[in-house]
């Protein structure tokens, strides 16, 4: 199994490799010039714009660039930011922080939605219950994320007051900063205000990410929930005599692989950001700077930003293969899983 | 679901807690886009959201008021001689936040860090190609001398932030960024990505603050901003969309200054139909600009009928300028079979969308398209674009800063715009260039004015006034053109 | 036969479909005004206006004609992108898992780097690269989503490559791609039709969500999605801007998804494959 580990490892550095030159060229072939946006309609002579592209080093040529980039980041220096004045690295990473925050929040809520939903189905399947639960699952489905996001602003902050319109925390409350996330942070000072402020301001986007993946979650798990419950060894359980609770939970574990998957491709998916839920909500996260990355043509943070979010997703994903390897004993042995 | 609700509303019960016991002098300014650099020295300067940091942190020698003509600051009173010789008196009771002084000598160090050859200012070029000399004579005197006679050396110092000289040499560009040192009315205190915290300067030499703390942080999404604002998490919302005016009712009121962008439609001299000024001078006369202000802005704008709006230096105030007229308009254009194409930012997609409205009711084939921005940008530069709806921020109040960028012969590869030259116009350009007499300049500039309304490169639309949704409980300030925040007298109550 | 078994649902799911159809195809005659007809004196009006049911927009434009009209692109859009993404996607499968070796290897870290790029920002990036428009539009939804069959159909021929039928198709000396293509490829088809139902609404909501980014078509052509990002700014005062197109996208997804649930459950009930994608 660790051969199959190491093997799916390798694998994944070939992976980023393709996605940084993938990004690398695809970014500047785009039209617009990292030099003119950030000059703006300032006054500035063709001399000194000469400068900046030789300070920027986009007077080399494109491929001297790439082997630099590569060069560089190998050794984990993703570059300076064109726009913000900062390493890629601290500001990528921070970002990501937030996207992470709001991604595992999401995927909580998700599962605490899709779960019972599933168990209440599947139980009742066929039945008036099961019917409206997997509408509402299809529903959760279809409905377009940023008119969501949209109309949970206008509902319950806009109208109703209830929650902050957008960003991580309210301006006026102080965190001391040690993981860099905001609920964690606020649990660990015990700052009871901080804590209240983060998940008033976390609660709407997190429910926007989740209600699509709790549609997913539950459809897939009522599908397995279903197709075990037939099983033998449930009836077995049952004749034992045994409690409702430890047969739901003999359930659940078998019926979770397919499950698991999925969360990970999904949470693969958005650790990569939420880019429109981000925006919305103007959520600080890696999506967001990505997309004001590829505004601005600051070509080191969309690289890094790409490189990361990329690097987030095939991680996750190698955990989920690794998760479904120890589940699933039938794969162990085989071919290497889909 | 019971247990649900009661958790919600007790997270709400503290959320809301909270902010009531906030202390009451914060100030929070929520602002349109991210700031640049804060280091006035260095770029990308950014544009008004970062300008309007950097002025609380610094002052200049001068600053515009709402008229736009310079006002003292830190120089008290300026005389010119033989048109090249300036004589700044500068403020002698005035010093830095780390209590460096601020002198003739830090004057000097400020304007000579710009016009140094090596300089990453934002004003290098255009400060530098003015300016020939700057020398201390006296603690408190500044003489500056410039290569010919510079009448808009003024607004330009306008824009020249002073940074403490020792600090600066001590920290290097950037440490001085992490934490900038000026004169201005706050002191800075933290940069926590595209949020800024500032705190009251007790000494400031104009009045120390009312408030103790003020905040600049960025909330892209218009709806959001008004969402924020109204619910009391932000005490000023930059860029409220014009015809929103009418929403800021309740907690919130409307606040506007007039503005200084002219939004115009560009039409590319050198592509087809736009080759015959005949189909340019109808473009301009086919939109009714009247209808655009109070429909599409509420009236909170002032129709165009010149490259230039009133309070710009320059402007003709008795012509009579582009008019509408539409069956002069249809006259030509529903002749012309070439169809046109209108690029425009996401951003200004209304007010293009309108314009094509007005030219597809006089028979053009029009269309229009929205292209990403920093790909819109390098297309209108090259002089690519058949035609475009933009706009031009002057902030400066001169009708010099769009002739040099626009239409001055010279402009350079990355500023070709509609490709328009004219002999004639670069004439009169260097003229105006070459004289303080403002009488003077103000003839050369009617000329100008005529000649482009005759040539038509732009058919100008609007000026938009600036819009900002302000909390009902401030009071002591007002917007300005220029989009500066003078924040010393505002309160909250 | 399997008539009968369709719920009463699936009947309204299709009807919505055709509806979706027939209005993105006959648009232009259907509309009851010129949806592109601007009245800044009559703009913002709002919902069972005389002469608008659905309002008007900011530019005083009918809003009812504009959702009608606005089905033609992402008809076009789906109609096209999604065929497209299965003739690569499939094909780009077939030949990883069937020639396996280095050409596997390389193709599959290809699709993997491709996958670990989040739909919406591949999309943005080409259109960004190639400019606005239709087709532009229609190559960018293909480049970004061709991948998800690649993984789908190898990991299927992978395990059909072994089985009898095609053992012995290959011992009879037929070609390998007569094999691919006769044998290999019919048994693959199911699924492949499963999630390519399923992203028939995920290219709709992308498209609408690049129009929302300001990354669509001409404005000149009206969408769900650039209807919804312009009616943004309205929202607490003219809240049917917003709100009208994203019900519109909303119930057309959810036909088109429950129609594909339904066909999965018929070609494939045991499979969770489709929602993996």
């Amino acid at each position: 199994m660790l051969k199959l580990i190491l093997y799916r490892f390798g694998q994944a550095v070939v992976v980023l490799l393709f996605v940084s030159a993938i990004v690398f060229f695809l970014i500047r072939l785009t039209p617009g010039d990292p030099v003119d946006i950030f000059l703006g309609e300032q006054n500035v002579s063709p001399e000194q714009r000469q400068a900046y592209r030789r300070a920027l080093g986009l007077d080399q040529s494109i491929f001297v660039q790439y082997l630099n980039f590569l060069w560089n980041a190998v050794q984990g220096d993703l570059g300076q930011s064109i726009y913000e004045r900062a390493s890629v690295s601290s500001l990528v990473f921070n970002a990501f922080l937030a996207t992470a925050e709001l991604a595992v929040v999401g995927v909580l809520i998700a599962v605490a939605m899709g779960v019972p939903a599933a168990l209440v189905a599947a139980m009742n399947h066929n039945r008036l219950s099961d019917r409206f639960l997997s509408a509402g699952a299809l529903l959760g489905f279809s409905i377009p994320t940023f008119w969501l996001g949209i109309i949970l602003i206008l509902g319950l902050s806009v109208h109703l007051g209830l929650f902050p319109t957008g960003g991580r925390i309210g301006g006026d409350v102080a965190l001391q900063k040690i993981t860099g996330f905001v609920i964690l942070d606020s649990i660990l000072t015990g700052n009871l205000r901080a804590l209240g402020s983060g998940l008033l301001h976390i609660a709407l986007p997190a429910l926007t990410i989740a209600v699509a993946l709790a549609a997913s979650v539950m459809q897939v798990l009522r599908g397995s929930l279903i197709a075990v419950k037939e099983e033998e060894f449930i009836y077995a359980l049952r004749s034992r005599g045994l409690t409702q609770d430890v047969i739901y939970r003999h359930m659940l574990r078998n019926a979770a692989p397919p499950t698991v998957i999925i969360l990970g491709v999904k949470l693969g998916g958005l650790l990569g950001g939420a880019i429109i839920t981000e925006s919305v909500f103007s959520w600080p996260g890696l999506g967001r700077l990505i997309i004001d990355a590829i505004r601005a043509r600051d070509y080191p943070l969309v690289q890094g930003g790409v490189l990361l979010m990329a690097m987030a997703f095939v991680i996750v994903s190698l955990i989920t293969d690794i998760i479904h390897i120890l589940l699933d004993p039938r794969i162990r042995d085989g071919r290497e899983g889909k | 679901m019971k247990v649900a609700s009661l958790i919600i509303g007790a997270i709400a019960a503290i959320g809301i807690g909270s902010s009531a016991l906030a202390q009451q002098s914060r100030l929070v300014v929520g602002q349109s886009d991210k700031p640049a650099l804060i280091n006035p020295l260095q770029v990308p300067a950014g544009g008004r959201e970062t300008r309007a940091i950097k002025r609380q942190i610094f002052d200049a020698l001068v600053v515009q008021g709402n008229s736009l003509q310079p006002q003292p600051q830190l120089a008290k009173s300026w005389e010119v001689k033989d048109g090249t010789v300036w004589t700044f008196h500068l403020r002698d009771d005035v010093t830095f936040h780390n209590g460096e002084p601020f002198d003739a000598e830090a004057a000097k160090f400020n304007l000579d860090m710009i016009i140094a050859p090596d300089s990453k200012s934002a004003w290098h070029s255009q400060l530098s190609s003015l300016i020939e000399k700057v020398e201390v004579i006296g603690p408190y005197t500044l003489q500056v001398t410039t290569f010919k006679p510079a009448p808009t050396l003024l607004v330009i110092l306008a824009f020249q932030e002073m940074v403490a000289p020792k600090y600066y040499m001590e920290k290097g560009p950037e440490g001085f960024e992490a934490a900038p040192v000026g004169t201005g009315p706050f002191k800075f205190v933290s940069r926590d990505g595209s949020t800024v915290t500032l705190a009251r300067n007790e000494n400031y030499w104009g009045g120390a603050p009312q408030i103790s703390e003020l905040v600049f942080k960025t909330i892209p999404e218009v709806s959001s901003r008004i969402a924020a604002l109204k619910a009391g998490e932000i005490h000023i919302a930059d860029r409220i969309p014009n015809d929103l005016t009418d929403e800021l009712t309740g907690n919130v009121k409307p606040a506007v200054a007039s503005g200084t962008r002219i939004y115009f439609l560009g039409m590319n001299v050198d592509q087809d139909p736009f080759k015959d000024p005949e189909v340019r001078r109808a473009v301009s006369k086919a939109i009714d600009r009247d209808l655009m202000v109070s429909a599409l802005y509420k009236g909170q704008a002032r129709p165009l009928n010149q490259p230039a709006f009133p309070e710009m230096f320059g402007y003709q105030a008795s012509i009579e300028g582009v008019t509408y007229d539409p069956e002069a308009a249809k006259a030509v254009l529903s002749s012309v079979t070439t169809p046109i194409r209108i690029d425009v930012r996401q951003a200004d997609l209304m007010l293009a969308q309108a314009t094509q409205g007005f030219l597809s009711q006089a028979g053009l084939k029009a269309e229009v398209q929205v292209v990403e921005d920093s790909a819109f940008n390098d297309s209108i530069q090259s002089g690519r674009s058949q035609a475009y709806v933009s706009s031009w921020g002057v902030a400066e109040g001169d009708l010099d800063a769009i002739l040099y960028r626009h239409f001055w012969s010279g402009r350079g590869a990355t500023s070709r715009y509609t490709n328009y030259e004219n002999p004639e116009l670069d004439e009169l350009f260097a003229a105006a260039r070459g004289t303080t007499d403002q009488n003077e300049r103000l003839a050369l500039y009617a000329k100008v004015i005529e000649i482009l309304n005759n040539d038509a490169p732009w058919a100008p639309l609007v000026n938009p006034s600036e819009v900002y949704g302000v909390s009902a409980n401030l009071s002591g300030w007002e917007p300005q053109s220029t989009g500066l925040y003078f924040m010393t007298t505002a309160t909250l109550k | 036969m399997i008539i009968r078994r369709f719920p009463a649902g699936a009947w309204i799911a299709a009807l919505v479909c055709a509806v979706f159809v027939f209005v993105g195809v006959f648009g232009s005659w259907l509309a009851p005004k010129d949806p592109n007809f601007q009245n800044l004196l009559t703009r913002l009006l709002p919902p069972f206006s005389p002469g608008h049911p659905l309002g008007t927009d900011a530019l005083g434009r009918d809003v009812l004609s504009r959702l009608i009209a606005g089905a033609q692109v992402p008809l076009i859009v789906s109609m096209t992108a999604v065929p497209l993404s299965i003739l690569i996607g499939v094909a780009v499968g077939l030949i990883s898992g069937y020639v396996g070796g280095a050409v596997d290897a390389i193709l599959m870290r290809l699709t993997d780097a491709w996958l670990a790029f989040p739909f919406i920002l591949l999309a943005i990036a080409f259109v960004a690269v190639l400019g606005p428009g239709i087709e532009n539009l229609i190559i960018a939804l293909v480049a970004s989503h061709w991948a998800i069959y690649v993984r789908l159909v190898r990991g299927q021929v992978l395990s059909l490559r072994e089985r009898e039928f095609v053992t012995s198709a290959r011992m009879l000396g037929v070609s390998d791609v007569r094999i691919a293509v006769q044998h290999i490829l019919p048994a693959v088809w199911p699924s492949v039709i499963i999630v390519a139902t399923l992203e028939v609404g995920v290219v709709i909501v992308t498209e609408a969500s690049l129009s929302f980014l300001g990354l669509g078509v001409s404005a000149a052509q009206p969408t769900w999605g650039a209807m919804l990002s312009e009616g943004r700014a309205y929202i607490s005062s003219a809240w049917w801007l917003a709100t009208l197109p994203g019900i519109v996208i909303s119930i057309v997804v959810l036909a088109i998804n429950y129609l594909g649930n339904i066909l999965r459950d018929l070609l494939d009930p045991r499979s969770s494959v489709a929602m993996v994608a």
